[in-house]
C-alpha cells in the first residue's frame, strides 16, 4: 500500500465508487464523503493527505469547503473536480489554496492526470507536515497556552501547570500585577478535566463588599431591597468548571471565612437562603501582595491561606525573566502592527536597549502598552527608543536608579549593568550617557554593540546573570512565599527605575 | 354596411388576429429560446456527472480487464454501473432533443411534462431541490393552447418552483371534468414560497388563454381542454 490517505467529496456515487476503485487500485487508502459537510468533517477527525472534491456539491460546496479548510487551518491538498462551466470557479479554488483542479469528465487521459497529480500532493503534504511539526515544537518551546516565555523561570511554571491542571488541587497564583495571573489561572483551567466546564474569574479587590459577597454566592429573592429575583452566585454558575479570585488577600475577612466553609464543605447558601446547594467547583487564586506580610497583618486568614495555597505557582515578573523580553515584544510589535495595520519591520538597536535594560514595573501589561503605543505613534518602519519610552521618563530627566552588584559578579558584569543603566537613565541619547560614563560616544557604541550581539545579549540576560539580578531585586515589591525559606521583602515601591 | 364591406371587415379582423397570433408565436419562441438556455444551465452539472460517472467506472473496467489473468468478477459492478450511468446520459440528450424539437399540436400536457422530465430534475438539483412529477398516461389532457406557449410556460413554472429557496417541489396534472368547458389543471406546488412566473411569460400565457394563479405554496396553471 503506497503511504497517503484520500478522501473523496462528491455526492455522485457513481464517481466515487469508480475513483475510489481506481485510487485504490494504485495502492492508495480512499474514503468517501458524499456531501462538503461530511467531508469537513471526515478531515477534522482524521488527517488526509489529498481531498479530490467536486466544486458542486450539497451543503457545503468545493469552494467553501476550501474556506473552511483554511479558517480551521485544516491540512490537506484539496484537488478540484470541476465541470468545464464552472472553470472559473475553479480558477477562483486555487486562488483560495486549491492544489489544482481537473475538468470532468474525467476520461483516461485526465484520470493519468490526476493519478500523477496525487503523489506530488501527498508530497508537498508530507513536507508541510514536517514544517507544521518542527513549527509546533518551536512554538511548544517559547509558548504555552495564551502564556508567552522561554526563560528558564517560565519554563518551570509550565512544568508545574502540567502537574497541577490535572488534579483537583487548589492553586494559589503568586506574581506582581501584569505578570499573567489569569492566563495561567486559564491554563490550569484548559488543561484540567473541567476544561469543558466554566471560567468563572472575579477580581475581589474590583468589587466592593456587599457586591462581591453576592456575585460569589448569589442570592435569594427578596434577600434585600431591590432583589425582585433570585441570582445564583459564581460557586453555582461555575459548577463543573473553575473560579478565579484574583486579588484574593484583598477579599473583606468575613467574606473569607464563607469562601473558607465553602472550600470545606463544598456547600454554598445564597444570600437570604436557607438551602445548603452543593458545588463543584476548583479554586485558582491570585495576589500580587507580599502574603507573609498580609498573613501577618491579619489581611488574609492563615486557614484560607492553607486552603488555597495547596499548590502555589510562582510568576516571576518581567526583570526576572530578561530572556523573554525579545520575544515577548516581537510577538507584541507583530500582533499592534497587524492590528494597526502598519509595517513595522522591528526595533532600532536604541529601542531594543531600552527595552532590554528598563526594569518593567508593570511587567508583561507595562511592555505590551509601551509596544502598542509605539507601533500607533510611530511613523517610520522602525521602532525607536524614543517610541517605547515611557512620557514621564522622557521629560522628568529623572537620574538613574542606583546599580547593585552582588559579591562575586566580574568586571564585565559591572561594567555592563552600568553601561545599560546609564545609557537607559537617559532615554537612548547615547552622547549624554556617554558623557556621563565618562567614555568616547565610539566606546559606548562598541560596548553596546557586543551587548546586542547574540552572545552579549545572551551573556548580559542569561541565566546565570539573572540571579545577580535576582539579589539586586530584593527591594521590589514583588509577592513572596510566606515560608520562612524565602527572604524577607522590605517592599519599597518607588518610582519606575532603570536596570 | 354592405356584403362587400363586410367581408373586408371580417378579412381585416382575420388579418389582425393572425397578426395578433404570429407576434405571440414570436414572443413565446424568444421565451423559449431563453427557457431552454436556462434548463441547459441547470443541468449541465448532472448530465456531466452521469457522464463522468459512466467514463470512470469504464476505465475501472478496463484498467482491471487489461491485468494479466484478472477475473471478469472483478469488473462486473463496475460495468453496470457504466451501463446504468449511460443509461441516465441517453434519457438526458433524448430530453435535450426534445427541448429542440418543434412542438406538436395539439399539446398534450402530460406528454411534454413525461418528454422533459428528467432535464427538469437535474435542473432542480442544481439548486438540491427534490422534484416529482406525477406519471401519468398521456392522451386525455391536450389542451387548445399553441404547443409552444403550453410548454414554454410549464417549463416556466417548474424552473420558477425549483429555484433557490426550497428542499422539494411537486407538479402535478389533471384534467378537471367538472369544468365547463373542461380544464387541464397543473399544480406547481413547493415547501416555500415560489418565486413568481416571469412576467414576459405570464403576458404571453395570458394572451393565449392560460389562467394563473399564484398561492402561498403553489403555481396553479389552469389550460383550456381541447376539444373531442
Amino acid at each position: 500500500m503506497k503511504h497517503g490517505k484520500i478522501l473523496i467529496a462528491d455526492d455522485e456515487a457513481a464517481i466515487t465508487a469508480g475513483l475510489s476503485a481506481i485510487l485504490s487500485d494504485e495502492g492508495y487508502e480512499v474514503d468517501v464523503a458524499t456531501d462538503g459537510e461530511t467531508a469537513l468533517e471526515r478531515l477534522s477527525a482524521d488527517g488526509y493527505g489529498v481531498i479530490l472534491a467536486d466544486l458542486k456539491m450539497p451543503k457545503v460546496d468545493g469552494l467553501a469547503l476550501l474556506k473552511e479548510l483554511a479558517g480551521r487551518e485544516i491540512p490537506t491538498e484539496c484537488i478540484i473536480i470541476t465541470g468545464q462551466a464552472t472553470v472559473d470557479s475553479a480558477v477562483a479554488a486555487m486562488r483560495q489554496g486549491a492544489y489544482d483542479y481537473i475538468e470532468k469528465p474525467l476520461n483516461a487521459e485526465k484520470l493519468n492526470r490526476l493519478k500523477a497529480l496525487i503523489p506530488k500532493a501527498l508530497e508537498k503534504f508530507a513536507v508541510q507536515q514536517k514544517n507544521r511539526e518542527l513549527a509546533s515544537k518551536l512554538e511548544g518551546l517559547t509558548h504555552y497556552g495564551e502564556l508567552t516565555g522561554q526563560s528558564e523561570a517560565m519554563r518551570e511554571v509550565y512544568k508545574l501547570i502540567d502537574a497541577v491542571a490535572p488534579s483537583s488541587a487548589s492553586v494559589l497564583i503568586l506574581g506582581e500585577s501584569g505578570t499573567g495571573k489569569e492566563l495561567v489561572a486559564r491554563a490550569v483551567h484548559q488543561k484540567s478535566e473541567r476544561a469543558k466546564g466554566p471560567f468563572f474569574a472575579l477580581n475581589c479587590a474590583a468589587l466592593p463588599k456587599e457586591i462581591l459577597e453576592n456575585e460569589l454566592f448569589g442570592h435569594e429573592k427578596g434577600a434585600f431591597t431591590g432583589s425582585t429575583n433570585e441570582k445564583p452566585g459564581a460557586f453555582e454558575m461555575a459548577s463543573g468548571g473553575t473560579i478565579f479570585l484574583d486579588e484574593v488577600a484583598e477579599m473583606p475577612p468575613d467574606i473569607q471565612v464563607k469562601l473558607l466553609r465553602a472550600l470545606e464543605t463544598r456547600m454554598v447558601r445564597r444570600l437570604g437562603g436557607k438551602r445548603e446547594i452543593p458545588v463543584d467547583i476548583r479554586i485558582v487564586a491570585a495576589t500580587n501582595r507580599d502574603l507573609q506580610k498580609a498573613l501577618a497583618d491579619g489581611d488574609l486568614r492563615e486557614d484560607l491561606y492553607y486552603r488555597l495555597a495547596v499548590v502555589e505557582i510562582y510568576l516571576p515578573p518581567l526583570r526576572e525573566r530578561v530572556g523573554d523580553l525579545q520575544l515577548l515584544a516581537n510577538e507584541f510589535l507583530h500582533r499592534f502592527s497587524q492590528q494597526n495595520g502598519k509595517k513595522i519591520q522591528g526595533f532600532s538597536d536604541d529601542a531594543w536597549e531600552w527595552i532590554l535594560s528598563y526594569h518593567w514595573p508593570g511587567n508583561v501589561r507595562d511592555l505590551k502598552n509601551a509596544v502598542e503605543r509605539a507601533v500607533v505613534l510611530s511613523r517610520g518602519p522602525v521602532i525607536e527608543a524614543i517610541d517605547v519610552t515611557p512620557r514621564h521618563l522622557r521629560t522628568s530627566g529623572e537620574t538613574p536608579g542606583s546599580v547593585t552588584i552582588p559579591v562575586g559578579s566580574s568586571m564585565a558584569d559591572a561594567r555592563r549593568q552600568l553601561v545599560l543603566r546609564t545609557f537607559a537613565s537617559t532615554a537612548g541619547d547615547a552622547a549624554r550617557a556617554a558623557k556621563v560614563l565618562g567614555i568616547s560616544g565610539d566606546e559606548l557604541r562598541a560596548e553596546l554593540a557586543s551587548l546586542l550581539s547574540p552572545n552579549g545579549t545572551r551573556a548580559a540576560h542569561g541565566d546565570g546573570h539573572r540571579r545577580g539580578d535576582d539579589a539586586e531585586d530584593d527591594d521590589s515589591a514583588a509577592p513572596r512565599r510566606p515560608h520562612p525559606a524565602v527572604g524577607k521583602s522590605a517592599g519599597a515601591k518607588g518610582k519606575p527605575k532603570k536596570r | 354596411m354592405t356584403e362587400a364591406g363586410s367581408r373586408a371587415a371580417d378579412t381585416r379582423a382575420a388579418e389582425a388576429r393572425a397578426i395578433d397570433a404570429r407576434a405571440i408565436e414570436a414572443r413565446a419562441a424568444g421565451l423559449w429560446l431563453a427557457a431552454q438556455q436556462e434548463i441547459a444551465r441547470r443541468s449541465a452539472h448532472e448530465v456531466k456527472n452521469a457522464l463522468n460517472g459512466a467514463v470512470v467506472n469504464l476505465e475501472v473496467v478496463r484498467a482491471r480487464l487489461a491485468r494479466p489473468g484478472a477475473p471478469a468478477e472483478a469488473a462486473t459492478g463496475f460495468a453496470e454501473t457504466a451501463a446504468s450511468q449511460f443509461e441516465r446520459v441517453t434519457a438526458y440528450v433524448e430530453a435535450l432533443i426534445n427541448l429542440a424539437r418543434p412542438a406538436h399540436e395539439p399539446a398534450d400536457v402530460a406528454a411534454v411534462l413525461r418528454s422533459l422530465h428528467p432535464l427538469l430534475e437535474a435542473a432542480a438539483t442544481a439548486h438540491d431541490i427534490q422534484l416529482s412529477v406525477t406519471t401519468f398516461e398521456p392522451g386525455a389532457r391536450a389542451t387548445s393552447t399553441d404547443a409552444q406557449v403550453t410548454r414554454l410556460v410549464l417549463v416556466a413554472a417548474l424552473l420558477a418552483a425549483t429555484g433557490r429557496g426550497a428542499h422539494s417541489a411537486e407538479c402535478h396534472a389533471a384534467l378537471d371534468e367538472e369544468a365547463c368547458p373542461a380544464v387541464v389543471v397543473v399544480r406547481v406546488a413547493r415547501d416555500g414560497m415560489p418565486p413568481p412566473l416571469d412576467d414576459a411569460v405570464a403576458a404571453v400565457a395570458a394572451e393565449a388563454g392560460v389562467r394563473i394563479a399564484p398561492a402561498p405554496d403553489a403555481i396553479t396553471l389552469t389550460f383550456p381542454a381541447a376539444a373531442g
